[in-house]
C-alpha cells in the first residue's frame, strides 16, 4: 500500500518556564493518499500539536524529534530535519499540505481583502501572473461555495461570516492542490447548519481533488460521517487507532469506550444519568506514572497501571490500542 | 400534572444600532421578538437554535439581566404572580433569589481576583443570609452538593480546570435555593469527557432541589438528554415548541428538520443523505418579509414571502409557525 | 445515602496533595511574582525607593547648604576621593583644599589642589543647621568634611554653590511636584470615566464630549499663559502646584477614556452579571468587581506617565516658565548650563541631566514591569 504521510515516534515538546510539556509524546501514524484520517482527543491532548508539527509552525520554544516523512514522486523528505524557515518546507506548505484552522479569522489578515490573500497564495506556488491567479482565485472561491466570487474577492475579511470565512480559507487551502489537507477543528466554532454545508464541502472536495484529509476534532459525529481511519489521542500519545466502524462498534481502550459513551447523542436516548469519566484532564507538567489514563480509567488495575507504561500493540489486523489489558496479545507472539 | 412556574408572555427585546455625534438610531436589532412561553414546576425546557437566534437573550431578559422592551415575565410562587418584567429594581432585588443562572464560559463568569468562598458566598453575602463563620459553612456545604472539596475554598479561579469553575458556577446559583435556573450552553465550552460529569450533576441537584430549569443550547444531542421539552428559536422567534420526543422524532417545522439532519450522527453506519440549507441566518436588524425561514427553506411557497405564520397549536401541545406544518411530512431522528 | 456516594465519584482526587502555593494567591501576589520576573524592573524600583529616600532626607544626604554661595570656589570642579597621601594609604577617605590661581595666558580661574590642608571625609558630620522632615532640628549630615573645608563632588557652580548638594535637593522638588497633578488626574479620570462607562446614556454622551474639547486645548500656550497668569507674589514652587494643578484639570481626559472603555467592557463580562442576578448593589459592583479589575492597568499606566511629568517640569523650568530659583530643581539646575561657556569650561554643570535620565528610565522600566504584570490571568 503506498503512502503519503509516515509519521514514525514523532515527539514535539515545548521548553517553557513552568516546565517541559510532551505535548506530543512519541506517536507514529500513518496518512494514505485520497484517504480521510481521524484524529480525535480532548483538548490538550496533542491533537493540533501534532498538525502544526507537521508543518514545522510549532514555534521557537519547541523541539521535535522522530521522522515525519513525505513521499513525493519516489523521493522521501523528512520533514523534521527541514529548517523551518526555509524554502524546502515553504514549498511544502500550501503546496503538498495545506491547513485550515478553527479560527479562519486568525488566519486572514484584516487589512488586505480575502482576494488578495488567495491571489497571494496561488502565485507563491504557481506560475501565474495576476490576472489568471485572480481568475484562479474567482474559480476556488466559487468551487469553495461562495456565492457571487466575483464580488466577494474584493471584500475584506470582516465582511465575511465565519462560514463564509471557512469557506474562503479552505479556497485559500486548495489553491494548490495539496495532497493532503490538514483540518483542524474547522467546524467547531460553526452553527450546526453551517458546520453540515462545510463538512458537505469537504466531502465534495475531497471527491472532486482527490486529496487525502486530516480531521482533527473532538466531535465524534464528525468522526464518525468523516473519516476512514481514525486515532484517538490522550495527553500526548496515541490511545487507540482502528478504522471508524471498528472505533466506534468494537472499541478496545476504556478511555474510547468511556468518550463513545458519555456523549450524549442525537436517537440514542439515555435515561437517567451519562456515564461519566471521572476525574480530570491532568495538568501537563505532572503527568501520572505508568499509563497516563489510569487516574481515570474505570480498569484500572493497581500496581500495573500506575507503574507500566503501555505500547501501541495491534491486537487485531489494523487495529491497535495501547493498554496493558490487551498486554498478552505482546507476550504470545 | 406540575403547575406552571415561569410564563412568559409576547416578550420582546429590541437593542437599537445607534450611529454618528449624537448616536443616532438608525436600526434596530430585535433579539427577542414577541414569545411566549411557560416552564411547569420541576421541569427542563430547552432552548435551541443557532448563534445569533436570542436564546441567550431571551435568559438574560427573564432574568432582568437585560430589561425588555415589551411583554411580561410571570413568576408564580407561593401563590403569588409576580411580573419580573415589570418591576422596580427595588422590587426586583427580592425576587432575584428565585432565579439564577450558569454561564456559558466558566473563564469569564467568575471574577479572578475572588477567592471561591466569596465568589460562592456572594449571593448569601449581599442579601444578609449569612456571613463570617456562618457563611463559611454555607459555601463548604454548597461546594459538597456540587462535588468540590471544601478545602479548596480559599483557592483562587485560576486553580480550577474548566468542569471545576462550573460546578462553582452552579453553586452559586445554588446558594440562595432558587426555583429557576437558566442553564446558559453550561457545557459547550467543556471537554467531552467532563460534559458528561456537569450534566449527571444538573440532573442530580434537580432531582435534589425540584429545580426547573431554561436550558439554552446549540447541542441538540445534549438538548434531547437534559429535556423535557425543546423550543427552537429562529431569528428571535420560537418556530417550534414541543416534548422532546415529539421534536425530534416528528418535527413540524421545516427548520427544526434542516437542524437535526445537520447535526453529525456518531455512528459510521447511518450514512443518510441530509438536508442541507442554503444561505445563513438573516441578519436580524434585517430580517425577510414574510416568514423568517422562507429564504432558506426547501418547501417555502409564495404565500411565505408574505404572511409571517403565527405560532399555533396542532394538538397535544406541540407549536409550529408554519403555514404547512399539517401538510409537510417531515423527517426527524428515531430515538431508541 | 447512595446520592451521597454518587456524588463521591465526582469528587476530584487529581488535586490531593496539599495546597498550593500559587493556588491561593490573590491577584497582587500573582502580580507581584510576575513584576519579580522582570529583573530590569526590579533594578529600577530599587532606583527609584533610593531616589524617594533622597528626596524625603535630602538635607541629610547633601553635604553643604546648597544656596550658600562661596566667591572664592565659583565654578570649582569637582573634587577628587584620596585614599592615598605621601605617608601611604588611608582606610578614611580625604579630599584636599582647593587652592585659587589665575592662569596667567587666559586669565582665568583654575583650582588646584592644597596638599597642606587635608580634610577626611566623615559619616554623621555636623554641618549646617536644618529639620529633618520639617520637624526635627537637628545639624548632621550623611557625610561630609569637618572644620573650615569643603567638599564638593560636583564641583560648584558660577555663584560657588556646591552643585552635588543642590541636585539632592532638587530631587525633592523635581520627583514630587508633578506627582500631585498626577494623583488629581487619577482621581478625576477614574470618577469621571467610571461615570461615564458605568451609567452610560446622557452621562455618557456629555462627558465624552468635554473630553474631546479639552483634549483639543494645546497644553504649551496654556501652561505659558496660566504662568503669567498666577500672582507674582507667588512663591515659584507655589506657582508650579497650582499649575500642575490647573493643568490637571485637563490631563484626567486620556485616564478617563481608558476607564470609560474599561468599565463597558466589564459591565458585560459574565462574573459582573452574575455579581447583579446575586442581589449586589452597584456599588458593590464598582468597588468589588469592576474597580479591582483594572486598577492594576491604571496604576501601570499611571506609572508610565510620571516620566513625562518630571521630564515637562524639567524642560519648562529649563525654559524659564517652570519653577524658577531661588527654588531648586533639576529643570533650575540644567538651566544653569545654558551656555557653551559652562559646557566648554564647566562640564560638571551637566550632571543632573544624569539623574534626570536615571530616574525617567527607572519609571519606565518599572511601569512596563507593572503593565505587563498588571493581568496575572492573561493566557
Amino acid at each position: 500500500m503506498d503512502k503519503l504521510l509516515e509519521i514514525k515516534d514523532l515527539r514535539t515538546y515545548f521548553v517553557l518556564d513552568e516546565g517541559i510539556v510532551k505535548a506530543v509524546d512519541g506517536i507514529s501514524f500513518e496518512v494514505k493518499p485520497g484517504k480521510t484520517l481521524g484524529v480525535v482527543g480532548e483538548s490538550g491532548c496533542g491533537k493540533s500539536v501534532t498538525a502544526l508539527s507537521i508543518l514545522k509552525l510549532t514555534g521557537p520554544r519547541s523541539k521535535i524529534q522522530g521522522e515525519i516523512l513525505l513521499y513525493r514522486d519516489g523521493e522521501v523528505i523528512d520533514i523534521v530535519k527541514l529548517d523551518p524557515k526555509g524554502d524546502e518546507i515553504r514549498s511544502i506548505r500550501g503546496k503538498e499540505i495545506s491547513m485550515i484552522f478553527q479560527e479562519p479569522g486568525a488566519s486572514f489578515s484584516p487589512v488586505h481583502t480575502v482576494g488578495e490573500q488567495i491571489i497571494e497564495a496561488i502565485m507563491l506556488h504557481q506560475k501565474l501572473d495576476k490576472k489568471a491567479a485572480r481568475e484562479s482565485a474567482i474559480e476556488l472561491m466559487r468551487i469553495a461555495g461562495i456565492p457571487r466570487p466575483e464580488l466577494r474577492i474584493d471584500e475584506y475579511p470582516h465582511q465575511f461570516s465565519g462560514g463564509m470565512l471557512q469557506r474562503a480559507m479552505i479556497a485559500m487551502a486548495l489553491s494548490c492542490r495539496p495532497r493532503l489537507l490538514i483540518a483542524d477543528e474547522p467546524t467547531t466554532n460553526l452553527d450546526v447548519t453551517i458546520q453540515a454545508q462545510i463538512l458537505e464541502l469537504l466531502k465534495e472536495l475531497q471527491r472532486q481533488f482527490g486529496m487525502a484529509v486530516m480531521m482533527i476534532t473532538h466531535n465524534l459525529g464528525v468522526i464518525a460521517e468523516m473519516t476512514e481511519e481514525v486515532i484517538v489521542m490522550y495527553l500526548g500519545k496515541i490511545v487507540e487507532s482502528a478504522s471508524v466502524e471498528e472505533i466506534f462498534y468494537n472499541p478496545l481502550h476504556p478511555y474510547t469506550k468511556a468518550l463513545l459513551e458519555s456523549v450524549p447523542k442525537v436517537g440514542k436516548r439515555v435515561k437517567g444519568r451519562l456515564k461519566a469519566i471521572k476525574g480530570i484532564v491532568p495538568d501537563p507538567y505532572n503527568l501520572p506514572t505508568g499509563c497516563s489514563f489510569h487516574p481515570r480509567c474505570p480498569e484500572f488495575i493497581k500496581g500495573i497501571c500506575d507503574v507500566r507504561v503501555p505500547n501501541l500493540v495491534e491486537v487485531k489486523p489494523g487495529h491497535k490500542v495501547s493498554c496493558l489489558l490487551y498486554g498478552e496479545v505482546k507476550k504470545d507472539e | 400534572m406540575n403547575n406552571i412556574l415561569l410564563e412568559v408572555k409576547n416578550l420582546k427585546k429590541y437593542f437599537p444600532i445607534t450611529k454618528g455625534f449624537f448616536r443616532k438610531q438608525v436600526a434596530t436589532v430585535k433579539a427577542v421578538d414577541d414569545i411566549s412561553f411557560f416552564i411547569r414546576e420541576g421541569e427542563t425546557l430547552g432552548l435551541v437554535g443557532e448563534s445569533g437566534c436570542g436564546k441567550t437573550t431571551t435568559g438574560k431578559v427573564i432574568l432582568r439581566a437585560y430589561d425588555p422592551t415589551d411583554g411580561d415575565v410571570i413568576l408564580h410562587i407561593d401563590g403569588l404572580d409576580i411580573n419580573v418584567a415589570k418591576l422596580s429594581s427595588k422590587e426586583l432585588k427580592n425576587v432575584r433569589r428565585y432565579m439564577q443562572m450558569v454561564f456559558q464560559d466558566p473563564f469569564k463568569s467568575l471574577n479572578p481576583r475572588m477567592t471561591v468562598r466569596d465568589i460562592i458566598g456572594e449571593p448569601l453575602l449581599v442579601n444578609g443570609i449569612a456571613k463570617g463563620k456562618e457563611l463559611d459553612d454555607r459555601v463548604a456545604d454548597l461546594m459538597r452538593k456540587v462535588g468540590l472539596r471544601p478545602e479548596y475554598m480559599k483557592r483562587y479561579p485560576h486553580a480550577f480546570s474548566g468542569g471545576q469553575r462550573q460546578r462553582i458556577s452552579i453553586a452559586r446559583a445554588l446558594a440562595l435555593n432558587p426555583k429557576l435556573v437558566i442553564c446558559d450552553e453550561p457545557v459547550s465550552a467543556l471537554d467531552v469527557s467532563i460534559q458528561a460529569q456537569v450534566l449527571n450533576l444538573l440532573k442530580d441537584l434537580q432531582e435534589e432541589f425540584r429545580l426547573t430549569y431554561l436550558f439554552i443550547s446549540h447541542d441538540l444531542g445534549v438538548v434531547e438528554h437534559i429535556c423535557d421539552r425543546v423550543a427552537v428559536m429562529y431569528v428571535g422567534k420560537i418556530v417550534e415548541l414541543a416534548k422532546t420526543e415529539e421534536l425530534f422524532e416528528k418535527p413540524k417545522h421545516p427548520y427544526t428538520e434542516a437542524l437535526l439532519s445537520a447535526v453529525p450522527k456518531p455512528d459510521p453506519r447511518m450514512k443518510t443523505k441530509r438536508i442541507l440549507l442554503v444561505g445563513e441566518v438573516p441578519d436580524a436588524s434585517n430580517p425577510p418579509s414574510g416568514c423568517y425561514f422562507h429564504p432558506r427553506c426547501n418547501y417555502a411557497k409564495d404565500l411565505c414571502k408574505e404572511v409571517r405564520p403565527e405560532l399555533i397549536d396542532i394538538g397535544n401541545g406541540h407549536l409550529v409557525a408554519c403555514h404547512f406544518a399539517k401538510e409537510l411530512s417531515l423527517k426527524g431522528i428515531p430515538i431508541t | 445515602m447512595a446520592e451521597m456516594e454518587k456524588r463521591e465519584e465526582f469528587i476530584e482526587e487529581v488535586f490531593a496533595e496539599k495546597e498550593e502555593k500559587i493556588y491561593v494567591a490573590s491577584q497582587w501576589k500573582l502580580m507581584w511574582w510576575r513584576f519579580k520576573r522582570n529583573k530590569l524592573a526590579v533594578a529600577g524600583g530599587i532606583v527609584l525607593i533610593i531616589f524617594y529616600i533622597i528626596a524625603a532626607f535630602c538635607e541629610f544626604f547633601a553635604p553643604n547648604d546648597p544656596y550658600k554661595y562661596d566667591v572664592r570656589y565659583v565654578l570649582a570642579p569637582p573634587q577628587r576621593i584620596h585614599f592615598i597621601d605621601e605617608t601611604g594609604f588611608h582606610l578614611r577617605p580625604f579630599v584636599y583644599g582647593y587652592k585659587m590661581e589665575i592662569d596667567p595666558i587666559t586669565l582665568r580661574r583654575i583650582y588646584v589642589e592644597d596638599k597642606s590642608k587635608k580634610y577626611p571625609i566623615k559619616f554623621f558630620v555636623r554641618g549646617h543647621e536644618y529639620k529633618l522632615l520639617g520637624l526635627i532640628k537637628t545639624n548632621i549630615h550623611l557625610f561630609g568634611v569637618e572644620g573650615d573645608g569643603h567638599i564638593f563632588l560636583f564641583g560648584t557652580d558660577s555663584l560657588g554653590r556646591d552643585v552635588f548638594s543642590r541636585v539632592i535637593y532638587g530631587t525633592r522638588i523635581s520627583t514630587t511636584v508633578g506627582l500631585v497633578g498626577i494623583f488629581l488626574s487619577f482621581l478625576f479620570g477614574i470618577i469621571i470615566g467610571g461615570i461615564s462607562g458605568y451609567f452610560g446614556g446622557i452621562f455618557d454622551l456629555i462627558i465624552q464630549r468635554i473630553i474631546e474639547i479639552l483634549r483639543s486645548i494645546p497644553t504649551l500656550p496654556l501652561w505659558m499663559a496660566l504662568s503669567a497668569a498666577v500672582p507674582a507674589n507667588w512663591s515659584p514652587v507655589k506657582v508650579y502646584f497650582s499649575i500642575s494643578i490647573i493643568l490637571s484639570f485637563i490631563g484626567w481626559t486620556g485616564l478617563a477614556r481608558e476607564v470609560r472603555s474599561k468599565f463597558l467592557s466589564l459591565r458585560e463580562e459574565d462574573f459582573v452579571t452574575a455579581a447583579k442576578l446575586a442581589g449586589a448593589s452597584e456599588r458593590r459592583i464598582i468597588f468589588r468587581h469592576l474597580l479591582p479589575s483594572f486598577l492594576s492597568h491604571i496604576i501601570a499606566s499611571l506609572t508610565l506617565s510620571i516620566p513625562g511629568m518630571i521630564i515637562g517640569e524639567t524642560s519648562l523650568s529649563f525654559l524659564g516658565l517652570g519653577i524658577r530659583p531661588p527654588a531648586i530643581s533639576w529643570g533650575v539646575l540644567i538651566q544653569d548650563a545654558q551656555n557653551f561657556r559652562t559646557v566648554a569650561l564647566a562640564p560638571w554643570l551637566l550632571l543632573p541631566v544624569i539623574f534626570v535620565i536615571l530616574v525617567v528610565l527607572s519609571f519606565n522600566f518599572v511601569g512596563d514591569g507593572l503593565r505587563d504584570a498588571a493581568d496575572p490571568y492573561a493566557k
